[in-house]
């Protein structure tokens, strides 16, 4: 079976581009004389995203003190570039809702995509690195591309079922199946989407994180937190079994035995108010 | 010296050697009894194990975490189908089916999972 996942891609009019309105945020963050008004603004001109945001940051998954009452008081507290991200990340639930229950459960899959997101966070604070809230996103969008299959080639993922059933992982079956899997597909919507490469490949090679070639670490991070989020059972993209852990990903990210147990309690407490947030 | 978990030091164990961030910022020296106050500071700073002295009372907090309690064994089938792909040779592997296991067996205890 040949598909082309390029085309796959840029044939699916609904998912291939993102919403006007997230890429003049992105511009007005990268734009360094924009203020937080003139950003304010433009969230502002799309009442429905303007919602979604104020009704996120007034989560207790935030748990700030008084209510966030407008965009700018938003943005300000939050910072431009975390807006950003959380419009993204709203934008995307919005983008796939309505997927019926048949193909997929989306609160399934959002949670595990959810528990990924917070468990790649965890550790990319543990590791210091810069903008830990890139790798909640990252890991949020990981599984992006079983959606992407199911609804454009439902009976070409009827044959990766049949093959799934048989035994082994879901991405092996992809693999033998179409000649690519569920997070190469990801990483090509995201590519179209013209995300970030860090994000386009932390994705893309979730499943081979060793054989990213630019962002190992990402990618290890988002592999590492796929396992933890199939380990803890929050959720699932259709996947039933914890994937194959890559031992050089874990040892890249030189983290001490003893954090699984932090990250198994800190995902615990957080990932329904994470979740309540989205959905 | 024993190195102990964090989750399984208590109020009044006493350091045998500075406790220290991954940037090498001590958080609190060799020698001191540890308070609650600490406990939360450790947790923040993602402190993850603590090397502790009295060796007594450590080996007896490890082998009280270590004890084995009879779990379901259908519980652990399930774990067992779940982590099939895994290679549980692999001590981080090891150590999170150990980590799932129990969390499930507490989750099924408390009628969650």
């Amino acid at each position: 079976m040949t598909i082309d996942l390029q085309n796959l891609v840029s044939q699916s009019p609904q998912i291939s581009s993102l919403p006007t309105i997230f890429y003049q945020i992105n511009e007005a963050v990268e734009d360094p004389e924009c203020s937080f008004v003139e950003i304010g603004e433009i969230i502002s001109s799309d009442p429905s995203l303007s919602a979604r945001l104020l009704r996120i940051v007034n989560s207790s998954y935030f748990g700030f003190p008084n209510k966030i009452e407008t965009i700018t008081h938003a943005v300000t507290i939050v910072g431009m570039a975390q807006l950003r991200d959380l419009a993204l990340a709203t934008t995307v639930v919005n983008q796939f809702k309505g997927i019926p229950k048949n193909l997929i459960n989306m609160e399934n899959f959002w949670l595990h995509s959810v528990a990924t997101g917070l468990t790649a966070k965890i550790i990319a604070i543990y590791r210091r690195e810069a903008n830990a809230d890139r790798f909640y996103l990252m890991g949020m969008l990981h599984d992006l591309g079983r959606l992407l299959l199911l609804l454009n080639i439902p009976d070409s993922i009827k044959t990766v079922m049949g093959k799934y059933k048989l035994g082994g992982t879901m991405y092996a079956a992809e693999n033998e199946v179409l000649g690519f899997d569920h997070a190469a597909a990801a990483g090509q919507l995201m590519e179209s989407w013209q995300l970030p490469e860090m994000l386009q490949e932390a994705v893309a090679y979730h499943h081979k994180p060793h054989e990213a070639p630019r962002y190992p670490i990402a990618a290890s991070i988002v592999h590492i937190s796929d396992f933890i989020a199939h380990g803890m059972e929050l959720g699932t993209c259709g996947e039933r079994f914890v994937p194959p852990l890559h031992s050089k990903a874990w040892e890249m990210l030189e983290l001490p035995p003893g954090l699984l147990s932090s990250i198994i309690e800190q995902v615990d407490r957080q990932v329904n108010e994470a979740v309540e947030m989205f959905l | 010296m024993n190195s102990i978990k964090i989750k399984l030091i208590r109020e009044g164990m006493v350091t045998a050697a500075a406790v220290k961030d991954r940037m090498g910022r001590t958080l609190l020296a060799k020698g001191k009894t540890i308070t609650d106050k600490h406990l939360k500071v450790f947790k923040t700073w993602g402190i993850t194990e603590i090397s502790i002295m009295s060796p007594k009372g450590s080996q007896a907090v490890k082998e009280r975490a270590e004890e084995k309690v009879p779990v379901d064994p259908l519980i652990v089938e399930e774990m067992d189908k779940l982590f099939q792909f895994t290679d549980r040779r692999h001590p981080i592997v090891n150590e999170f089916y150990d980590l799932c296991l129990s969390r499930k067996v507490n989750l099924k205890n408390d009628g969650i999972g």
